[in-house]
């Protein structure tokens, strides 16, 4: 076990103490899930409760108003009622509506845009913050992007750590500033911490990194910034996952998970919640302790959906891109 | 209704998995044996797709090495039943431009599977044969293991013999390293068919990849490339050979010359690093 | 003497059960129906009755009986299986040392290497086949016997197929032969693998043989036969007869066989041993184990578990080398029970042709009712018991999974070999208390290590007296991996260059 001694906000010092991860053991069990096989209703329920996890996200340069009308239109009804009712024509049955998205994941300056063209949906607006995605900047522009974001009106905070100052062993930086951004969220929005696994590389140092955030005020930990290759994987998920659980027996917290990046079939989806389900139990199967940072998913959860209920592949010309 | 007029061929060079023309546009012409009669032309390598070759193979080794035993010795066994497959395509080029019987060119054909299988079984056991733990005089487990050597270039014989072609490419990448082979006029004939036997092995793109050349060429280029980490000089070419030595010596190539034997552990050795690891026993 | 199968006995109350005392939550999410989903069984045709395969033919036992063979996930019928005696015993072994004598005797290495090459692509191909009529027989998960058990038979043929040819590289300047007629009797635990581990190192070395397989399981090992025409045989090369103990004994005795080898439990070995004695027969064995599985504080803890989980309740627990006792350093026991015992509660029993299913059937009634007598043995002596609260099939022979914590080595469940998903739990406080406890055991089969540093797991691996040690991982097989056990737990390895002696003369 190692461990790294840290100074808390109010003085005084405490330990955290984590367990190493073994590489293979870890990939093997993460391949266990794969080999779920999940069908008829309990497929259904699945696929209507992955789509309510979803966190829409555009984090494009070229992001413009325009975008992100679409992509809270889609937010709202990631299909059309129109070709819901066409459905149930063709198939004699009713449809169970289908539900909104989690959240949108934007940059801080289209927070305004999402607030304006979500109206009063429930749909959170999640900004990313911190100087996403690198974080390649001082700690007062760190805090004043998070600062703006939840003026600007977002509902959750996606921050990164920083990176640098964790592969060389500045861990009591990169704690503070997690303090420090959960001083200004508390209260106004929750606060998502990305740990960039795909930087991180190891899953010890993944862990650490879980349980150091959890510990620094984390109310979700999430993979990835989704810029970086690789984005969240199956094993490295589970390791996050373990470490919620040892948090969770510690403090009676629940923290929630979010991986982020990569991706993108019903399939995968299916797998993760079958994850969520055997390691953390039923009360993490739920859009307040469990997220997909994904996009390109939504379009490939409703052919899913549609084909669970007319028996037919769907192509893709039904379903708008956002 | 086809016309009576055949499809000519044209042989290619086998590059990252691919048939390519080559980027130098040299070819040579391969008639019918004593005869006149045009057969193919054949691409030549030049130096540049060697250096190309060399990027392949580079990237390609420590994907096929870091396969496990069995998968290499799996694919390798695979190239056994590719080549059982092509046997009749084989046979009638080898009579055609090589001038064989047919009870030849069915062994040469014999020989190349059995050199595929032979290793194939090899490859999951030499490192029983050869790898060690060493009884050190201290609290130490020791261990030797063996290692590929990198890129490897395989100049071949002069004369046809595919048994021992294919025992000495596959003795290469049994050990986990990738190969460049040079083939020469008389191997001419079968490139194509080798090529087409690597890509349906499910050999990862770049492990092996074949050149025609001609005359020593690329003699030059290959023994003096810092890339290549060994090269296996099959041809019985005394004056060529001490070249290649010399020009190897600025990046240490290990210098592999013929075995008698062609089916043998020491053929794998021959291409085989040894790494010796220390570690502490102790509580 | 065939027993019947008699009606299930009734569950004896529990004595004493302590559950993890879960914190309150709020139920918001829901759980997963994993409706079944199930591994269709057209692939596979069982006949209704099974000859014996001897010569390179099927025929008919000249005992002219038959037994049953039961699915142990429904209790019912499948099949019918030819009872061999002694003169079918006697037929088989003709044919053995005929082909021995024969066509076989003067193939060349490098031909039987084909041949083998070819049953390992044939296994390869029909994999599914013998996956599903592998759980159909013998009860275990679809999942496991298409992922573990048939890629590891094909693999073990393939590799010794590449031995044929090379065996004089055992023993260099010594002349190398093989034994002659194998008697090869195997268990009900693996039917194919363990056909596998004894068929192709056998056939390697130029031997020829007569298999035993077990009588609850033998439908695998007669499908095997088909293969091995397939592939091109010589006619008794390899003769497989069924039946029980009578028919083992009566191959054991044969004069003419030249080799036996077994994997069973020890006491039916030490018989083996006992009767051959007398005679110039090799003998090599696999038998029982009571293996340690370690945990040091500074393991990989929850990959630990998971390992500690494999460790003894894949396959049922029906494993000779299966962890089925866990030490644990004192300073984490707490931790480690309850992560063990959430962990139980995850396992799903149920149809082995489900592909959801973790654990599957247990192999006969008479298996399930060994195993419950000695956990109410073990309930009545005392410690924690906990049990997984996965739902039972209602036909068939199923136990759900549990542990009993808080047990010492005087404990009888600490020392007897239970052969099922039982789990006992003790804790050590230094190294050299561990490598003892575990060391505690008439077996010697093999022994699991978890800690993340390097030089105490090279030390207790080294002091471990068992054939196999596995460090931060368990149950992992390789035909490249010699298999064996020091002391009670038998005489000799499988697989490897080392697995190979037992099938040559080194002259």
């Amino acid at each position: 076990m190692a461990n790294i001694s840290l100074k808390m906000p109010g003085g005084g010092r405490f330990v955290i103490s984590h367990y190493p991860v073994d590489a293979i053991g870890i990939e093997e069990r993460a391949a266990s899930f794969t080999k779920r096989s999940i069908k008829g209703e309990s497929k259904l329920d699945l696929l209507y409760l992955a789509l309510s996890m979803c966190d829409l996200t555009t984090l494009e340069g070229a992001d413009t108003e325009g975008k992100i009308r679409q992509l809270c239109a889609k937010a709202i009804h990631p299909v059309s009622p129109f070709a819901v009712s066409e459905i149930e024509k063709i198939t004699n049955k009713k449809m169970r509506p289908i539900p909104s998205v989690a959240a949108v994941c934007v940059y801080q300056n289209m927070v305004p845009y999402a607030k304006k063209y979500l109206g009063d949906s429930k749909i959170n607006i999640a900004a990313v913050s911190t100087a996403f995605p690198a974080s390649a900047v001082s700690t007062d522009i760190k805090l004043r992007d998070v600062k703006k974001c939840i003026e600007l009106g977002a509902t959750e905070i996606d921050m990164v750590i920083d990176r640098g100052a964790f592969l060389s062993g500045k861990y009591q930086k990169v704690f503070d500033e997690i303090v420090a951004v959960k001083d200004i969220c508390a209260g106004k929005a929750h606060l998502k911490v990305i740990l960039e696994t795909g930087e991180l590389v190891t899953y010890d140092n993944v862990r650490l990194a879980s349980m150091m955030s959890m510990y620094a005020g984390a109310d979700f930990i999430k993979t990835s910034t989704g810029k970086v290759t690789p984005g969240a994987t199956i094993p490295v998920t589970l390791v996050m996952l373990q470490a919620i659980q040892d948090y969770y027996d510690e403090t009676n917290i629940q923290i929630g998970m979010k991986p982020a990046g990569g991706i993108r079939t019903a399939k995968q989806a299916i797998h993760y919640l079958c994850m969520v389900n055997e390691v953390m139990g039923a009360d993490w199967m739920n859009p307040d302790m469990f997220r997909f940072g994904a996009s390109a998913i939504v379009n490939d959860i409703l052919k899913q959906i549609f084909k669970q209920y007319s028996g037919k592949y769907y192509y893709s010309y039904d379903f708008a891109i956002d | 209704m086809t016309s009576g007029l055949n499809v000519l061929k044209t042989i290619k060079l086998y590059m990252n998995g691919e048939f390519v023309r080559g980027e130098s546009g040299k070819y040579s012409t391969m008639k019918y044996y004593n005869s006149d009669k045009h057969y193919a032309h054949i691409t030549l390598g030049s130096r540049k797709d060697f250096r190309g070759a060399v990027e392949s193979s580079h990237a390609a080794q420590p994907g096929w090495s870091g396969k496990t035993a069995y998968n290499r010795g799996q694919i390798l066994y695979r190239m056994a039943e590719m080549m059982e497959g092509k046997r009749a395509e084989i046979i009638s080029v080898l009579k055609d431009t090589n001038g064989l019987s047919e009870k030849e060119a069915n062994a040469e054909v014999d020989g190349a599977i059995d050199s595929f299988v032979y290793y194939a079984g090899f490859s999951d056991k030499y490192t029983s044969l050869v790898d060690n733990i060493n009884p050190i005089n201290g609290p130490f487990h020791n261990f030797t293991s063996s290692e590929a050597m990198g890129v490897t270039v395989l100049v071949c014989e002069k004369k046809l013999n595919l048994g021992r072609f294919a025992a000495q490419m596959s003795a290469i990448i049994c050990g986990g390293n990738s190969c460049i082979a040079l083939l020469s006029e008389n191997y001419w004939s079968v490139v194509a068919s080798l090529g087409e036997v690597f890509a349906t092995s499910d050999l990862p793109k770049g492990t092996i990849n074949i050149l025609a050349t001609t005359n020593n060429e690329l003699l030059e280029w290959f023994a003096g490339h810092m890339e290549v980490k060994a090269v296996s000089f099959q041809d019985q070419d005394e004056a060529a050979i001490y070249k290649v030595k010399e020009w190897g010596i600025d990046n240490m190539k290990r210098i592999i010359l013929p075995r008698k034997d062609a089916l043998c552990l020491e053929m794998i050795s021959d291409y085989l690093e040894f790494k010796t690891s220390w570690h502490p026993i102790g509580f | 003497m065939i027993k019947k199968t008699s009606k299930t006995k009734k569950p004896v109350k529990a004595v004493k059960t302590v559950k993890v005392v879960k914190a309150e939550k709020k139920s918001k999410g829901f759980k997963i129906d994993y409706s079944p989903s199930l591994e269709g069984t057209s692939i596979v045709t069982i006949k209704p009755r099974n000859e014996l395969f001897i010569g390179g033919k099927f025929v008919a036992p000249k005992s002219n009986k038959y037994f049953d063979t039961v699915n142990p996930a429904t209790g019912e019928k499948i099949s019918e299986l030819a009872l061999a005696n002694k003169d079918d015993v006697d037929s088989a072994v003709k044919a053995a040392r005929h082909a021995y004598n024969g066509e076989w005797g003067k193939m060349s290495g490098k031909d039987r290497g084909r041949l083998l090459f070819r049953v390992a692509r044939i296994l390869q191909e029909r994999a599914r086949e013998f996956a599903v009529l592998e759980t159909l027989d013998g009860g275990k998960p679809i999942k496991e016997s298409r992922d573990v058990d048939v890629p590891l038979a094909a693999q073990h043929f393939f590799y010794h197929a590449g031995w044929a040819d090379k065996l004089d590289y055992l023993a260099p300047n010594k002349k190398v032969s093989p034994v002659g007629v194998c008697g090869q009797i195997i268990p009900w635990n693996f039917p194919l693998l363990m056909a596998a581990w004894k068929l192709a190192p056998a056939l390697a070395c130029g031997n020829t043989v007569v298999l035993k397989p077990a009588e609850t399981t033998s439908l695998t090992a007669l499908l095997l036969a088909d293969v091995f025409n397939e592939a091109g045989f010589p006619a008794g090369v390899v003769n497989i007869i069924t039946g029980a103990g009578e028919t083992g004994a009566a191959l054991v005795n044969h004069p003419d066989v030249n080799k036996i080898a077994f994997t069973g439990s020890t006491d039916v070995g030490k018989l083996i041993a006992k009767s051959i004695a007398h005679s110039n027969k090799k003998l090599s064995l696999e038998l029982g184990g009571k293996s340690a599985n370690i945990i040091f504080a500074d393991a990989a803890i929850d990959q630990a578990i998971e390992g500690v989980v494999n460790g003894i309740y894949f396959n049922q627990g029906h494993v000779c080398c299966a962890g089925s006792r866990l030490l644990v350093e004192e300073s984490i026991v707490d931790e480690v029970v309850k992560k063990l015992q959430r962990r139980l509660d995850m396992i799903r029993v149920g149809n082995p042709l489900d592909k959801n299913t973790d654990l599957g059937a247990i192999n006969s009634l008479e298996q399930l009712n060994k195993i419950n007598e000695l956990v109410d043995l073990g309930k009545k002596e005392g410690g924690d018991f906990y049990q997984s609260s996965s739902p039972l099939p209602k036909k068939g022979y199923y136990f759900a999974p549990c542990m009993f914590s808080n047990v010492t080595s005087a404990h009888t469940l600490n020392r007897i070999e239970i052969f099922g998903p039982v789990l006992t739990i003790q804790t050590f406080r230094t190294p050299d208390e561990a490598i003892t406890k575990a060391n505690d055991s008439r077996y010697g089969l093999a022994a699991g290590i978890w800690s993340e540093k390097g030089s105490k797991n090279l030390k207790i691996a080294g002091a471990l007296k068992a054939g196999v040690v596995w460090v931060n991982t368990y149950n992992k097989f390789d035909a490249a991996s010699p298999f064996g056990g020091f002391a009670e737990s038998g005489w000799g390895r499988e697989g490897g260059r080392h697995g190979l002696f037992s099938y040559l003369k080194i002259d």
